[in-house]
């Protein structure tokens, strides 16, 4: 899936907010319903504990799991991933040489 | 607030960069060559804000120039924007002011100004250095003059006002043997006007000579060649008019029933001697070099087959056509004795190439034996799980074209990488044609990084000499040139 800046700044806040104030707990399912949309099936695989905000290269990512899961790029926020559905005509109507 | 919309081509690796930077002593991977001292400028663009038009052409982003700078072994990295008269508005207003690529019709009522046109220009294609001054250069508007070592910008340049176009070419030549710069303005007095001007700069940057010719429509005319003798000036197939403009449409559209033509005017002519050859639809940028040769000229271009420009549509409302938005390199032949307007062309290469050519200076508008650019080589690995499923649409090779053998020499800058174009320089004191060093940018999509490559452009196939990176993501820009430390004094 695909997510936005302003999306992620809201990600981050609800993070934060959460490593803040003592004692302030996430809904479980708000988490869940989080990862789930960031990591598909992880839930499964790991144990809620609580979110984390860490840098990966360049990018703030949001560790919601807080069990440390690989980075996993959601589509076309790194790589070229994100262009390589695109026709050959909508590629060079907005990269031209840039790709 | 700034809002680029979510489209993928303004995000991940294309995301605009809107930052300056420098870098001091860049990392370097292997060994830069002891003999490498001088500058590698480029120029491209980066949208500082978002364009008015989802459709419009990235051709219409904010200038930006950048160097990399190499000194007895050390490089350093500088990257500005071009303080245009546009940009300073723009970041005045916090907000984008202009509209469609060259039509000031479609401006905010602050900005418009439609019988000034050059003075929207973002120049974001092409820096030249010639008699000791840097520039940055668009085709819509004057050069614009920089500081070589600072990269400030100095403002618009007419030559102390003797250039009378309103625009100047992003390609002008510089003759090796007299030092002269050759150069154009076309819809030189004003939008959709049919107006070339055509000039020749002394060595001391004076200039020297002006002819004013009528061109058979007016069109695109994005590069030039030179021989000794001959001005060649090429173009075809893209239209524009007032009309047009002031319909609020994007410049060019594009009409395949229109002939290419290749102008060809002695060096020491005038507006009576041109002569227009006609050719067969073609898309026609960039050359790669030219030469007289008795009585005929010959031409090596990348030339496209039709329009490589999406966002410049066909004027008959068909679609645009990939299959044919191709370019292959040609060789073209003009013979000035036939009394036939038109030229012979042979495709030397059957497989598609970046149609960005360069070749050795030293040699321009010379006899020559080399051309060098970027193609896609499909056969070549490429890392889709790192860098993302563009396998086969990435310029992953350097090739150096033997036109006189038809050998190719092939530089391949990694899976993961996509090349901008290239750059010859030539080795201190050696006056070998292609004796020298092969420079480029690639994008390195896994790293999220961009990296300049140093290749021996004599063996492009034994991979890098070395490679300086940057620990970011610079934004990729159109066209670069080599200056040495003696052309800048």
């Amino acid at each position: 899936m695909s997510s936005t800046r302003r999306g992620f700044c809201k990600q981050v806040v609800l993070a934060g907010t959460a490593a803040a104030i003592p004692g302030f707990a996430v809904p479980a399912r708000a988490v869940t319903a989080l990862l789930e949309r960031q990591s598909p099936g992880a839930v499964a695989e790991h144990p809620l504990t609580g979110p984390v905000v860490s840098f990966h290269l360049d990018q703030p990512y949001l560790d919601s799991t807080g069990t440390g899961v690989p980075y996993r790029p959601p589509a076309g926020l790194r790589s070229a991933r994100g262009i390589g559905a695109m026709s050959e005509e909508a590629i060079r109507s907005q990269l031209l040489y840039r790709l | 607030m700034v809002d680029f919309a979510q489209v993928p081509t303004k995000m991940g690796f294309f995301q605009p960069e809107r930052f300056e930077a420098d870098v001091h002593d860049c990392e370097v991977l292997g060994k830069i060559p002891p003999d490498l001292n001088g500058t590698f400028y480029r120029v491209g663009g980066d949208w500082l804000y978002p364009p008015l038009f989802a459709d419009d052409a990235v051709l219409n982003s904010d200038g930006y120039i950048s160097l990399f700078r190499f000194r007895n072994g050390v490089v350093h990295y500088k990257g500005r924007y071009v303080r245009t008269k546009r940009y300073e508005a723009v970041k005045a207003a916090n907000r984008q002011l202009y509209g469609y690529y060259r039509n000031p019709f479609t401006d905010d009522p602050s900005v418009r100004d439609p019988q000034r046109p050059n003075l929207r220009t973002v120049a974001n294609t092409a820096p030249i250095v010639h008699a000791g001054k840097l520039f940055a250069l668009k085709e819509d508007g004057l050069p614009h003059r920089l500081d070589p070592h600072t990269l400030e910008t100095l403002g618009p340049w007419d030559f102390e006002g003797a250039w009378k176009s309103q625009t100047f070419t992003a390609h002008p030549k510089i003759d090796p043997v007299s030092g002269e710069m050759i150069a154009f303005g076309y819809e030189a007095t004003g939008l959709a006007t049919d107006d070339l001007f055509v000039y020749t700069i002394g060595k001391d940057g004076k200039v020297k000579r002006e002819v004013r010719l009528k061109v058979p429509y007016v069109s695109v005319i994005h590069d030039m060649a030179l021989t000794q003798k001959h001005i060649l000036i090429p173009f075809g197939g893209y239209v524009t008019s007032l009309d047009r403009l002031k319909a609020g449409r994007i410049h060019w559209g594009w009409d395949a029933s229109k002939p290419s033509y290749i102008g060809v005017l002695p060096r020491d002519g005038d507006a009576k001697d041109v002569r227009w050859f006609k050719g067969p639809e073609r898309c026609m940028m960039h050359t790669f070099n030219a030469y007289t040769q008795g009585s005929k000229i010959v031409l090596y271009a990348p030339f496209y087959e039709s329009n490589f420009f999406p966002f410049f549509p066909p004027v008959d409302g068909s679609p645009w056509n990939a299959q044919k938005a191709r370019a292959y390199v040609r060789r073209i032949t003009i013979d000035l004795r036939s009394k036939q307007d038109t030229w012979t062309e042979e495709v030397l290469w059957p497989f598609t190439v970046q149609d960005l050519g360069r070749v050795d200076t030293r040699y321009m508008s010379l006899e020559h034996r080399y051309g060098f650019t970027g193609f896609a080589d499909p056969e070549r690995p490429f890392d889709e799980a790192r860098a993302g499923n563009v396998r086969g649409r990435v310029t992953n090779c350097y090739g150096r074209f033997d036109f006189a053998t038809g050998k190719l020499d092939t530089y391949f800058a990694g899976s993961t990488h996509s090349l901008q174009e290239c750059c010859f320089v030539p080795r201190p004191g050696s006056q070998e044609e292609g004796d020298g060093y092969l420079l480029g940018v690639a994008s390195n999509y896994a790293e999220m990084r961009t990296e300049l490559i140093i290749a021996d452009a004599k063996n492009l196939q034994a991979g890098d000499i070395a490679r300086v990176i940057l620990p970011f993501r610079s934004t990729a820009h159109i066209h670069g040139i080599w200056a040495s430390d003696e052309e800048l004094a």
